[in-house]
């Protein structure tokens, strides 16, 4: 979809709307200071219940009840993780953007998965400590060894990180704020630095009523924004909800493609969520003059497992070049291409490697990639990007 | 076998956005047509009929309950061939209650007929052959019905059901394919009354790590014929023919009343994962052994006398036999007056005399499978939230104009709102707004509904 939605809501910040006479609201975010306030709305996507918690609202839900962990078109979508309300969503927002959760306070979350580059950084690895500026602009620093995943839809995944390693977006979060490459803090460090900041103070306590933040309010806010991304309304769901022009002659070769088992695309990236949430080796190149990444091979310590990674979902993937755990290919074609070849050709030891057996040669023509892509084109769906504070309680940097 | 009960439960099956018309029609379809363009006109309860000749083409029905029929006209069927445009699939299903039947499909690239997350499906009396994967191929669905199928020359399986569950593979003729009928990743599956011959491997039950089910059950392989599968056509399987029923690490495998004939290296072989060498990562959320089986009533003539591929602890046997087990596991049993020879049963059981599959009839379910149950309200709110909430809110500007705007446009009109929806046009400049693509997919009924619930119930929170 050829929206702008950045400039939607770069219009939504400065623009009061007066309507009809009868409604004036002043949609910036908050001035200066201490004005800052929770939403009492949920994200997009979301419906208030009664119980002022946000739930996750899909056309999905209409479809019969088979297993929803297969995958398919016009089925259910598994468990999801919901049931927030509008302010703790809102308040995981501004950690997000804030570097006052950084040991240096000059690094948040945006910096890495950012509005403005689809939840990622447009980065092949990003940087962390240390780094300067955004997106593949941002320099110096350290450099850390994978890029920066868009952070769509994980209300559904059950694990995180390239290689799988975290079991929930709680050791996720922790993980991140420990590692000494990122954010090198501790929950200590955090819970000292929030409760030193007096508009937090408030914050927290307007949603869990205690005098002082504590960590796992920290990680509950922050688990509900991340939440809280939903993309499942691209041209691609229109066309799967009976919009038979939702996407063209080109696009829809492209998808018979993607779900032909000479490719067996969506054997490992099956919809809606175009993943299947399973590890698999599929023998993409190291990186020159860095040891190999033996992905999920650590984790699990099995050697079969050796260059598995967890099959990234592929909605809004037209938005997060380059691709692959460490940016191996810039654009959508040069990673569609990778699989039209001999399995394992792209690695230097084949036989170190247990390659997934949907991992074939599917011999497709050169237009048929071009459909390939075309398809992939057509998964975007960014409604629900959220906005960039103007101002974060801290008073820091807001990455933008 | 009830097999035309069937398609009148599955006509009043499904589903969701759309509801079923109540007048359902006949599109027909002459050679030199396509046959996508009617697919594309049908509605649910449509029966697109395909005449004899030939047709060159992918037909996909991406839509629930409707039927794809070529008609039978003194022994000439609609031909769907891919060979010369090399086409990948014959016909992809993912509407719910399809019907595919009566075609003869040839030359494909990847699939002859595949359903991907399709559920209350039947696939019946079509020929499949020559097709570069699986002739018949459903997976992700649940309650379906492969009958009377007759499947060749297929590199891989001539029927494969994948990671599925309530599914009927009945009175099909599988020949001179790599498998002959493979069932993977799946739960109660019944594979009755076939005709299984000459491929490498006749019926293979299989569970394949890395899948997004772990566990594989309850599979009944019933009342076949099971004859002479060794063939060595597909490089890829020679070296694992002459084997009749394979099961791998799956449990609560019932072979039983079959006639299983001159299959070289097994009538039966039991395998564990870890029998399958290396060409699988390991998967600790997959148990690797099969447990409970059992081999009753079966007639085993002539099966094991040239064993192909078959090792035992590293070591190459040449004789097979009718039963051959590499695996260990719990619970299995081979009743002794089947009169089989045997390899590796030594701790198995006889199976109880009283141990039968009859009161299985078929795993089909009585009723479809259909989705929650939701009031009309319901799915408004719903559908307000799910897809009006990306572009639009109450009181602020965000993609579209806010919903008080909106209901002041369409005040005490909501049959207005939704005929908009349905078909929008450009109203607002272009610079402050895109267009709002077009909600005809949602039905008459759901789009008035809809608008009587942005009328009447949305509001500030
Ligand atoms: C320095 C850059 C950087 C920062 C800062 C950062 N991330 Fe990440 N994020 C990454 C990278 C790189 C990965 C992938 C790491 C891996 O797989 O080993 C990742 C992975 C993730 C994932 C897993 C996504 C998936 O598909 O499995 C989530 C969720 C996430 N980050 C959220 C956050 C949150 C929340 C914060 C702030 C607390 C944060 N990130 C801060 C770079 C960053
Ligand atoms: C065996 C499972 C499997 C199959 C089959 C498969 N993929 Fe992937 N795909 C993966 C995994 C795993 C990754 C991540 C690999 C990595 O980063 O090392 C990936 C990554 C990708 C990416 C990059 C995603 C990102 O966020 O950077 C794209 C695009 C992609 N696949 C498209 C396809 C297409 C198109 C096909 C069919 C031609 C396909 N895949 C087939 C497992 C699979
Ligand atoms: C992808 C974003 C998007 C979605 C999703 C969306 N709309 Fe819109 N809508 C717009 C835009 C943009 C406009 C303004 C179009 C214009 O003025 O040309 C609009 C305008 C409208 C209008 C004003 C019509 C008029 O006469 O001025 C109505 C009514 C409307 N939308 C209803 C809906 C309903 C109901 C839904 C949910 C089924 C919906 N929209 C979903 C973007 C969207």
């Amino acid at each position: 979809m050829k929206i702008p939605y950045q400039k939607a809501h770069d219009i939504i910040r400065l623009v009061i709307l007066c309507l009809i006479g009868v409604v004036c609201i002043n949609v910036v975010a908050g001035n200066k200071d201490p004005a800052i306030e929770l939403s009492d709305r949920c994200p997009p996507y979301f419906r208030l219940d009664d119980q002022n918690l946000c739930r996750l609202s899909t056309l999905y839900d209409l479809y019969p009840l088979a297993n929803p962990k297969w995958g398919g078109y016009r089925v259910a979508l598994p468990e999801r993780r919901d049931g927030y309300t509008p302010q703790l969503i809102d308040l995981g927002r501004y950690l997000f953007f804030d570097p006052v959760l950084s040991a240096d306070g000059d690094l948040s979350c945006a910096h890495c998965h950012h509005p403005d580059f689809g939840m990622s950084d447009g980065r092949a690895r990003s940087i962390g400590r240390h780094g300067r500026g955004l997106g593949p602009a941002r320099t110096g620093g350290e450099e850390l060894p994978r890029g920066a995943p868009m952070l769509w839809n994980m209300a559904f995944q059950q694990s995180f990180f390239w290689d799988g390693r975290a079991a929930t977006l709680e050791e996720q979060i922790q993980t991140v704020l420990e590692t000494s490459s990122e954010m090198a803090t501790s929950p200590e460090q955090v819970v000292a630095s929030l409760n030193e900041v007096a508009v937090y103070r408030r914050l927290f306590f307007e949603v869990f009523g205690d005098e002082e933040v504590s960590f796992s309010q920290v990680l509950r806010a922050l688990v509900a924004f991340e939440t809280s991304l939903v993309s499942l309304n691209s041209p691609y769901d229109r066309y799967i909800h009976g919009d038979q022009q939702a996407i063209n002659a080109q696009e829809k070769n492209g998808l018979h493609i993607f779900r032909s088992f000479a490719s067996r695309c969506s054997q490992c990236h099956a919809p809606p969520l175009f993943t299947s949430g399973q590890l698999a080796t599929t023998g993409i190149p190291g990186q020159p003059g860095k040891p190999y990444d033996v992905g999920a091979e650590s984790v699990l310590d099995e050697a079969s497992l050796r260059g598995a990674f967890k099959v990234p979902a592929l909605r809004n993937i037209a938005r997060t070049a380059p691709f692959m755990h460490a940016g191996q290919f810039a654009s959508l074609s040069e990673a569609v291409s990778f699989y039209n070849n001999e399995p394992g050709h792209a690695v230097a030891d084949r036989d170190d490697l247990t390659l997934h057996w949907h991992i074939v040669n599917p011999h497709l023509r050169a237009d048929e990639i071009m459909d390939l892509v075309a398809f992939l084109n057509t998964l975007t769906d960014e409604a629900a990007l959220p906005q960039t504070p103007e101002v974060v309680p801290s008073g820091l940097r807001v990455p933008r | 076998m009830q097999l035309d009960k069937l398609v009148v439960r599955f006509i009043f099956s499904s589903c969701c956005l759309l509801p079923s018309t109540l007048l359902a029609r006949d599109i027909v379809v002459n050679p030199g047509e396509q046959i996508q363009d009617a697919v594309n006109q049908a509605q649910a309860g449509d029966s697109v009929r395909v005449m004899p000749g030939l047709y060159q083409e992918t037909v996909y029905i991406d839509k629930d309950d409707v039927a794809l029929i070529g008609v039978i006209i003194d022994g000439e069927r609609a031909i769907l061939d891919g060979g010369e445009k090399e086409l990948h699939d014959g016909i992809i299903a993912s509407g719910h209650g399809v019907n595919i039947e009566g075609f003869h499909v040839r030359n494909y690239r990847s699939n002859g007929i595949t359903t991907q997350g399709a559920n209350n499906y039947r696939i019946h009396n079509n020929i499949v052959e020559n097709i570069h994967l699986y002739g018949i191929f459903p997976q992700f669905g649940k309650n379906g019905l492969v009958s009377q199928n007759i499947t060749s020359n297929t590199s891989d399986a001539g029927i494969y059901v994948g990671i599925s569950e309530n599914v009927d593979i009945i009175a099909n003729e599988a020949f001179d394919n790599a498998l002959g009928i493979e069932a993977e990743n799946s739960h109660n599956i019944l594979i009755e009354a076939n005709y299984v011959h000459d491929n490498a491997v006749g019926i293979p039950v299989v569970i394949f790590p890395g899948m997004q089910t772990k566990t594989s059950a309850d599979v009944i392989v019933r009342n076949n014929m099971v004859i002479n599968n060794n063939s060595t056509l597909f490089e890829r399987s020679a070296m694992k023919t002459g084997r009749g029923i394979t099961v791998t690490a799956v449990d609560r495998v019932t072979i039983e009343g079959n006639i299983i004939k001159g299959n070289s290296t097994c009538a039966v072989c039991i395998n564990s994962l870890s029998s399958m060498g290396g060409a699988f990562p390991v998967d600790a959320a997959v148990e690797p052994e099969p447990d409970h089986t059992s081999i009753t009533r079966n007639v085993f003539v002539n099966n094991g006398y040239q064993a192909v591929g078959l090792e035992v602890a590293g070591a190459t046997i040449k004789n097979g036999a009718d039963i051959v087990n590499l695996a260990r596991g719990r619970g299995h049993c081979a009743a002794a007056s089947q009169g089989a020879t045997t390899l590796g049963l030594s701790r198995w059981a006889d199976c109880d005399p009283q141990l039968s599959s009859a009161h299985v009839e078929s795993y089909l379910l009585a009723e479809p499978v259909v989705s929650q149950a939701l009031s009309r309200t319901q799915k408004a709110q719903l559908t307000y939230h799910a897809v009006c909430s990306g572009c639009h809110s109450y009181d602020h500007t965000m993609i579209g104009p806010p919903m008080i705007v909106i209901q002041a446009l369409y005040k005490n009109n909501p049959q207005g709102l939704a005929a908009w929806i349905a078909e929008p046009t450009k109203k607002r400049p272009l610079e402050q707004f895109p267009a709002m693509p077009p909600q005809n997919y949602l039905s008459a009924e759901l789009r008035l509904d809809l608008a009587r619930y942005i009328l009447n119930e949305v509001g500030a929170r």
